[in-house]
């Protein structure tokens, strides 16, 4: 690839964005509703998984533990073939007609992250100085409040899990070329699009959805520092 | 706790149901194509015009040829238009596809650097050019994904009697585009199809050294989905459009489509 | 001052023992805290302090033994009568650990927790804020507050409660200087209100300024307190100088120019034992009689009852060659200056 793709390319890509391009914008849409629906779902899935595997006390924790770092290294391709299996017309699910669509790939995008955001939450849960919830315990607390305010007390790192995940799916590629297809208007996501327009040679417009991709995980970068730099919040 | 966890589960069950099906609330089948087909943009011109006339939706799916039939095998689409003659022979006779017509042909091109090494600019035979490649020391690039120009590459080998192994046969395994740049930076020789090369003409350094011999071709085939191996699929709108491609209003849509200014395809039904 | 009923025993340790690894971090036959006082636990860093009130609080199991706290198993299984239990306790730990949130809102959490409105909660923790002397912090997030603040507000949070038991460890060691004669005197007032206070601390002198219930935890273990002579009385000015009259009676002579109730040290190596009045230039010289001899080490102390009951340290072979035995009458003598004395923490009287 020469200079002239690069800088071309570029400043291709900054008419695109400028001129409102309906294949760049609409990708990036399809993008962020997905990834940001999967992300829900995996928090509501993740955040509690994390949660009471680090203050609980089971058997076959130590298994769980280790099993959940070992997804966070899980290729989405096979993550996609997982779920592949689990929705294809002729399966379990296959009822719900989910192949290549939307829905699939939340569901594919929601098993991707729910490793990332629980792993993460384990962490922060873990790694929170334990006079938090010994502070809440001779204060008074009951174990119900013990555990929401240990919560609070890890509220950042939740947070950065959350957000994590979020930018781990807005890039992810796998999945969603495998089981959203990359249908025209349905499921054609930015990374989806990226891979097809260069496949084709249409570096220009590959770039602006780069571009823009960019700047999406900008913002959520700039947001997690941000929650990372809160100190002291007030309790919602 | 039991309660928001139900909750959670059902609005999941809404969403995924409304996101699904949602679409569909005007018929919808899915199409089965390989990626090349998908990048010329003939779909863009032909799909919307039989959307207009039929109310039928199309969601076209594009991979590798292989996969293509593979996701018509395990009943995920209703219809596949893919170009590997003897793979889709094999599909029907299967069982897995019913009613396989040709719809159009493209032709594939052999391409290779301009000083062209191995001297085979302008001859006319295409298994004779491969051969010539394989004895000269420069580079082949191989799709290697079982694609339809996959195929092809293979049964040109075979003609010319070849085993395409050595360190001289470059398997990439990834789509035309990706091979036409690794040829392209390499400076070997790569079969690509007409359409893929007019869309890369100007970002590579690579020009057609053989073109036209009818091993070249290229025929396109449509096959609907077997709806005694699937019963699900929708056979009846998948036939409608394998119809309506064939008819006189397809076959002229396939005729008139340029791109990078030349012809594509050529309408092959009835032929 | 009245006690609430100060023959029970607020907290009962029976031997209680707590084995960290192969650490015995804590290994008590048996003591009792009575209610309505205040209690100092004293001894080094490491002496188990911290590790008696955590098993008080609730926070961890004994490994063996008997622990009473409130007349209850602090112990048991969680349930409804364990969390009425641990509500009745304050806890203020060392190292305080304040939620990221606002001052008032780690003080209005036990109030909150046990499901007292918002308002009341806010009136009452913004008095025990006041209290402290920390009312203005209200509003700051606790990140932005020195180690002095935090404590002071760790201990408003743990007595907005009202608690019958408040255990406070070691409060003296990351407070402001201004702070130290609030934190007494509202102890003294929580006492004075029927509190029991237990205060763990290694400054010695800030134990006894608060209490003359100490226990020394050397080890893990109760031991013999450090031997002082503690006395309490009234600083007065006579024509042979400040004297502190002791409330026997008794009267010493002390280096001060403050009149005034006082309590007083004396190191029993600072007291000489001899069977007659010597000439010397200290001005403090008791007849008395030996009540006690113990050995301990390399050192015998003397308890002699000279109107006042006084330890003296002697090594064993003055021990010898004065022949001292339980019964001798004996002379001590030591300088005005080997008394020392200082403010009894706030007003309240109490006895040993």
């Amino acid at each position: 690839m020469d200079d002239s793709i690069l800088l071309g390319g570029a400043a291709h890509a900054f008419r695109l964005i400028a001129s409102g391009d309906a294949r760049v914008y609409e990708a990036a849409f399809t993008s962020i509703w997905i990834s940001c629906t999967a992300t829900a779902f995996a928090s509501a899935i993740g955040l509690p998984l994390g949660f009471f595997t680090a203050i609980g006390r089971f058997k076959g924790r130590v298994l769980l533990v280790a099993i959940l770092n070992t997804l966070l290294a899980l290729p989405t391709v096979i993550v996609g073939l997982f779920v592949y299996a689990l929705i294809r017309r002729v399966s379990l699910l296959g009822p719900l007609d989910l192949l290549f669509s939307p829905g699939a790939m939340i569901v594919g995008q929601t098993f991707l992250a729910i490793p990332i955001v629980a792993a993460l939450c384990l962490t922060a849960i873990e790694t929170l100085d334990p006079a938090a919830r010994e502070t809440a315990f001779t204060l008074g607390a009951s174990r119900k409040r013990l555990l929401l305010t240990v919560a609070w007390e890890a509220r950042h790192g939740l947070l950065v899990a959350v957000a994590v995940a979020g930018g781990r799916l807005i890039g992810e590629v796998g999945v969603s070329m495998m089981l959203g297809g990359n249908i025209t208007h349905y499921t054609r996501t930015l990374t989806t699009a990226i891979a097809l327009e260069t496949s084709k040679g249409e570096f220009a417009v590959a770039m602006a959805m780069g571009l823009i991709l960019l700047a999406l995980a900008l913002g959520l970068n700039l947001l997690l520092r941000w929650i990372q730099g809160m100190r002291g919040g007030r309790l919602g | 706790m039991k309660r928001r966890v139900l909750g959670l589960l059902g609005s999941a069950i809404w969403l995924l149901s409304i996101s699904g099906p949602a679409c569909k609330k005007e018929t919808a089948i899915k199409l089965a194509t390989t990626t090349s087909t998908d990048n010329s943009g003939l779909l863009d011109v032909l799909l919307p015009a039989f959307t207009k006339e039929s109310g039928i939706q199309v969601h076209v799916i594009a991979v590798g040829t292989g996969k293509a039939l593979k996701h018509g095998e395990n009943g995920d689409v209703d219809v596949v238009l893919v170009h590997a003659r003897a793979a889709e022979e094999r599909f029907v006779q299967d069982g897995f596809g019913v009613n396989r017509r040709d719809v159009m042909y493209n032709d594939f091109v052999i391409l290779g650097p301009r000083d062209d090494p191995a001297g085979v600019g302008g001859m006319k035979e295409a298994r004779k050019a491969m051969a010539k490649i394989a004895e000269s020391t420069a580079y082949f690039v191989s799709r290697g994904d079982d694609s339809g120009t996959h195929e092809k590459e293979k049964e040109l080998w075979k003609a010319a009697k070849v085993k395409p192994s050595g360190k001289w046969h470059l398997s990439v395994g990834q789509g035309m585009g990706v091979c036409l740049t690794v040829a392209d930076e390499k400076q070997g020789y790569v079969l690509a199809d007409r359409g893929t090369y007019l869309a890369y003409r100007e970002a590579i350094d690579l020009s057609i050294l053989v073109e036209g011999d009818p091993a070249l071709f290229n025929p396109y085939g449509v096959i609907a989905v077997n709806p005694a191996k699937h019963p699900h699929v929708k056979h009846a709108e998948a036939m409608k459009l394998i119809e309506w491609l064939c008819s006189p209003a397809g076959q002229e849509i396939i005729a008139g489509f340029e791109k990078n200014g030349g012809k594509l395809f050529h309408p092959a039904a009835g032929r | 001052m009245d006690k609430a009923a100060p023959n029970t025993p607020a907290v009962s340790v029976t031997g209680l023992t707590k084995v960290y690894g192969n650490v015995t971090a804590l290994c008590i036959e048996r003591v009792q805290f009575d209610a309505g006082c205040v209690h100092a636990i004293v001894g080094p860093n490491g002496a188990g302090k911290t590790t008696l009130f955590r098993l008080i609080a609730g926070l961890e199991p004994s490994d063996q033994g008997d622990l009473r706290v409130l007349g209850g198993k602090i112990h048991g299984r969680s349930g409804e009568e364990h969390l009425s239990l641990r509500r009745r306790i304050g806890f203020a730990a060392q190292r305080p650990y304040l939620f990221s949130a606002s001052a008032r809102w780690n003080v209005e959490y036990p109030l909150r927790v046990r499901g007292i409105t918002r308002a009341e909660s806010e009136n009452r923790a913004r008095a025990a804020m006041a209290r402290l002397g920390v009312a203005h912090l209200a509003a700051r997030k606790t990140g932005t507050l020195s180690a002095g603040e935090r404590q002071r507000i760790s201990i408003a949070r743990a007595i907005v409660t009202e608690p019958e038991l408040l255990l406070v460890d070691e409060p003296f060691a990351n407070l402001d200087p201004e702070g130290v004669p609030i934190l007494e005197s509202t102890l003294l007032d929580l006492v004075s209100s029927g509190t029991t206070i237990l205060v763990a601390t290694h400054l010695t002198d800030r134990a006894y300024r608060l209490s003359t219930r100490i226990l020394r935890l050397e080890g893990g273990r109760p031991a013999p307190p450090a031997v002082v002579n503690i006395l309490e009385g009234e600083v007065v000015s006579t024509n042979s100088g400040p004297m502190l009259v002791l409330e026997g009676g008794t009267r010493i002579h002390v280096a001060t120019d403050r009149i005034g109730r006082r309590r007083a040290s004396i190191f029993p190596e600072d007291v000489i034992v001899s069977a007659r009045p010597f000439d010397s230039s200290a001005r403090n010289i008791l007849r008395g009689r030996i009540t006690a001899l113990q050995e301990r080490g390399s050192t015998v102390f003397a308890t002699v009852d000279a109107g006042v009951s006084l330890t003296a340290a002697v090594t064993p072979e003055s021990c010898r060659r004065l022949a001292l035995t339980v019964g001798s009458n004996v002379v001590l003598t030591f300088k005005a200056a080997a008394v020392k004395l200082f403010y009894k923490a706030g007003s309240v009287s109490e006895k040993h």
